[in-house]
């Protein structure tokens, strides 16, 4: 059985100065489920790719140390003999899929590797089942929605039958309940295969409690490594490093530093059931009494401030007869920092693309400062409401970031000096000094990402718009964006609209959350009266925050539903016990 | 079949025939709804072939005394003559049918068997895989065109111009730069993902899942193409020159005059 060994393994890409991995090593063991974590740019990506010889068969750079796969120096093999011991599942569904069909996709690996027809048929088989992709066999694999797309490339690598599965970020492009897809089938896989698997994930909520070990990196080391429960104990420092750490876990080890007797739990139920535990033999007896009467003040009610958007029966049928908005009736404050949250294909993005102009109503009105957004032109309202699309790359098309800030206001034609203003301004405001003649294809993500804004702002909105600024960035750079929209926000005046799939952050930076769902509006209020329809929020497989579940879940001992923070769970738990 | 009979030039002909292409459509299935908006998008194409044709028809070869209507720039130049009119007619209604032609296999051959066909056929497999990969990513290259597009509409761009230069131009620019830039890094990913799944690992001992087995009827329809092909470039190309546009042009030139 195939162990997947490192041994002083260091590792420098062609062209660059620093190192991506130094000295790493590491030994996997047999049906071993392994959980690598850090911060964007920690080497996780990197050591993936050692494994399956990526590094150095397909990336150039220098590579010192030894990587063994069984007993197979990477070195001295091939990607492809390699990758059939230890299979690779990429961050993006959409460009790892190549076949015609979700059958072909799924034959492809073992037909490669010369497996005779009859054991491929049957493998194709199981994995359709396994991965509940059962009907969809003669479809194109990219017309399936994301999770569908992730479970497909897990299926086309499963049926390799590799004695090893290397996962990078499987559910990092995913909305909530497509995540929540892949990782339930990864849980199966881990329990019904003896494969080992190495997950490099985010999410570690969903995943700790199947983790034999975690291991976190850090700018190109290992920084700390263990069972996962003993590496909780610490929750706060993993926090620092850019975890998205289980909220649960973080309270409760605050907490045990009141008390260091309780327990970390390591699933949401675990938590519910020892905090009860512990409750019930540390509550003081007037706090019992106490009924769930304090509503925590909302951070704004804001009902009088003036409505800039407004819709009025919103219809949005597309070409193809999809019907995207049914009837969606709103209004935008100014001020607001908006939070809009559903799944994919809930209606988000067709909804903010009608206070540009984007698209127009199939029915019902949008007014836009006044203006009647089904008429106006896109140029018009551009200048009212910024919008920034999710990927900057689809965006960028100059070769330097000064012309990239130009753009806008070029295509305006505002005077030259105007232009060059609005340029020095954004470029203030966002910290772009020093690279305004780069060309930002050679900037990083996160960079590119604030090109992208930094070129929508050039044209002086009222309103921003930011589609999915998050996904796929670690907790950290996360909140970076989140401060710099709520910089914007408070300091620029700017009214924000997030599209989102994290409650957390929906929960902690926005005074107005709308949940969406088929193409409406269910729910829409402060963060705290949305988060406690629970049952609602339910309905459309979103989760509220952890913390806010936990509130709710233990509602017998007098906790508020809606709690937001961790600190406010704290100190809820602090005044019934004391202390 | 309808492709090798098209070789001649003469327009009643190839009428006929491109009316047989209507029939088959119809056979299939087709609406002409899913067609109309594949025509409306080439229609630019076909006029610009059909404007060059008349311009430039290859009748000189053909035709000593052509039977002009109008030089365009007179005395002597660009000659507007009927047998132009004639071949360009023809050359349309060929071109129209070849497109529809294509446009109908598409849609009625799933893109498996059209790359089983190319594996049966032993051409090498990274041959198949390519074309493979790019019919899968046609969705996704469209979806990602009308995002570039509207990212740059959100600022103000605009590309409906009269122009055609400044329209190509700013489509160049602005939606070039981006498309470009994601497909090579998408060309990237792909690679490492194909390589990861092992397809260089032994081509030579590859399996094939999908199998094409030929039964008497594909045989029997091979041959009759066969006999198809070869008797239409002998009756066109090589030797009898029947369904010529001359033959055309030379009877209503005798009705005219």
């Amino acid at each position: 059985m195939a162990d997947v060994v490192f041994e002083n393994v260091s590792y420098t890409y062609a062209g660059d100065s620093e190192p991506a991995l130094k000295n790493i090593s590491l030994r996997t063991h047999k049906g071993e489920t392994v959980l690598i974590a850090g911060p964007a740019g920690a080497g996780k990506t990197t050591l993936c790719r050692c494994i399956n010889g990526l590094i150095p068969h397909y990336f150039r750079g220098h590579l010192e140390g030894k990587v063994l796969v069984g007993d197979v120096d990477t070195r001295t093999s091939t990607i492809s003999s390699l990758s059939h011991m230890a299979a690779m599942l990429f961050q993006d569904p959409s460009s790892q899929l190549v076949n015609p069909t979700v059958f072909d996709e799924i034959a492809f690996g073992p037909e490669n590797y010369g497996v005779p027809r009859e054991e491929i048929l049957s493998r194709v088989k199981d994995s359709v089942e396994s991965m509940r992709l059962k009907g969809y066999e003669e479809r194109n694999p990219h017309s399936l929605s994301g999770g569908e797309q992730q479970a497909c490339a897990l299926a086309a690598i499963v049926s390799m039958r590799p004695e090893v599965y290397v996962l990078d970020e499987p559910t990092s492009n995913l909305d909530p309940i497509g995540s929540m897809r892949v990782l339930s089938h990864l849980s199966e896989l881990s329990k019904s295969e003896n494969a080992t698997m190495i997950i490099v994930e985010h999410k570690l909520e969903e995943l700790l409690h199947q983790v034999d070990r975690l291991i976190v990196m850090q700018e190109g080391r290992i920084v700390a490594e263990g069972e996962p429960r003993k590496m909780l104990e610490d929750a706060e420092s993993l926090n620092k490093l850019g975890l998205k750490t289980p909220q649960t876990a973080l309270l409760f080890s605050r907490l045990r530093k009141l008390d260091a007797t309780l327990k970390i739990p390591l699933t949401f139920d675990d938590a519910v059931l020892e905090m009860s535990t512990f409750l019930k033999s540390h509550m003081k007896v007037d706090a019992v009494a106490k009924p769930p009467e304090r509503v925590v003040s909302d951070r704004t009610a804001g009902n009088e401030r003036e409505t800039i958007i407004r819709t009025q029966d919103l219809v949005h049928v597309y070409e193809a007869g999809t019907v995207a908005l049914r009837g969606v009736s709103l209004e935008i404050r100014r001020g607001d920092f908006l939070a809009i949250i559903g799944q994919n294909g809930s209606g988000k993005t067709t909804l903010v693309k009608h206070f540009n102009g984007l698209l127009r109503p199939t029915q019902g009105t949008v007014s836009v400062f006044g203006l009647d957004a089904s008429k106006a032109s896109i140029r018009e309202l551009s200048t009212k409401v910024g919008y920034c699309f999710q990927n900057p790359d689809h965006q960028i098309c100059t070769d330097s970031v000064q012309k990239e800030l130009e753009f806008g206001p070029r295509n305006l034609e505002l005077p030259e000096d105007e232009i060059q203003i609005r340029v020095k301004e954004v470029t203030d405001a966002i910290g772009l000094q020093g690279m305004l003649d780069d060309n930002p294809f050679n900037r990083s993500k996160g960079e590119r990402q604030r090109i992208a804004v930094a070129s929508v702002l050039t044209m002086k909105p009222d309103v921003l718009v930011v589609d999915e600024p998050t996904t796929g960035q670690d907790d950290r750079m996360a909140r970076q964006m989140m401060d710099f929209y709520t910089k914007l926000h408070n300091e620029d005046g700017k009214t924000v609209i997030v599209i989102t799939h994290d409650m957390n952050l929906a929960a902690e930076y926005a005074n107005r959350v709308f949940v969406m769902w088929n193409g409406e509006v269910i729910l829409s209020g402060s963060p705290r009266e949305v988060f406690a329809e629970s049952e609602t929020i339910e309905k459309t497989y979103l989760k509220a925050p952890q913390i806010t579940r936990f509130a709710q879940a233990l509602k017998s001992f007098g906790f508020p539903p809606n709690v937001l923070t961790v600190d406010e769970m704290y100190s809820e738990i602090k005044q019934r016990v004391g202390g | 079949m309808i492709l090798t009979v098209g070789l001649g030039t003469d327009p009643i002909y190839l009428g006929v025939v491109l009316l047989s292409v209507l029939v088959v459509m119809r056979l299939a299935k087709i609406p002409f709804s899913k067609v109309t908006p594949f025509l409306k998008g080439i229609a630019p194409v076909v006029v610009m072939y059909a404007i060059f044709n008349l311009l430039f028809p290859p009748i000189a070869t053909d035709i000593k005394d052509p039977y002009v209507f109008f030089y365009l720039i007179p005395p002597h130049t660009l000659p507007i003559s009927l047998e132009g009119c004639i071949w360009t007619i023809g050359a349309v209604l060929r071109f129209l049918m070849i497109l529809l032609v294509i446009r109908t296999i598409l849609m009625i051959t799933p893109i498996r068997d059209i790359i089983i066909t190319f594996v049966k056929l032993k051409l090498p497999p990274e041959f198949a895989l390519a074309l493979s990969i790019g019919f899968a990513y046609v969705p996704v290259l469209i979806d990602e065109n009308t995002k570039i597009k509207e990212a740059q509409q959100a600022r103000g761009w605009r590309y409906e111009y009269r122009n055609p230069a400044k329209r190509f131009n700013a489509l160049l620019k602005q939606m070039f730069v981006p498309a470009i830039f994601n497909s090579m890094r998408r060309a990237g990913d792909i690679a490492i993902a194909i390589e990861s799944r092992g397809f260089s690992h032994d081509i030579a001992k590859r399996t094939f899942v999908r199998q094409l087995k030929y039964s008497a009827n594909d045989y029997l329809v091979i041959t009759v193409l066969l006999v198809f092909l070869v008797g239409g470039l002998y009756m066109g190309t090589w030797g009898l020159r029947w369904a010529s546009y001359i033959n055309v042009a030379r009877m209503i030139r005798q009705l005219l005059l």
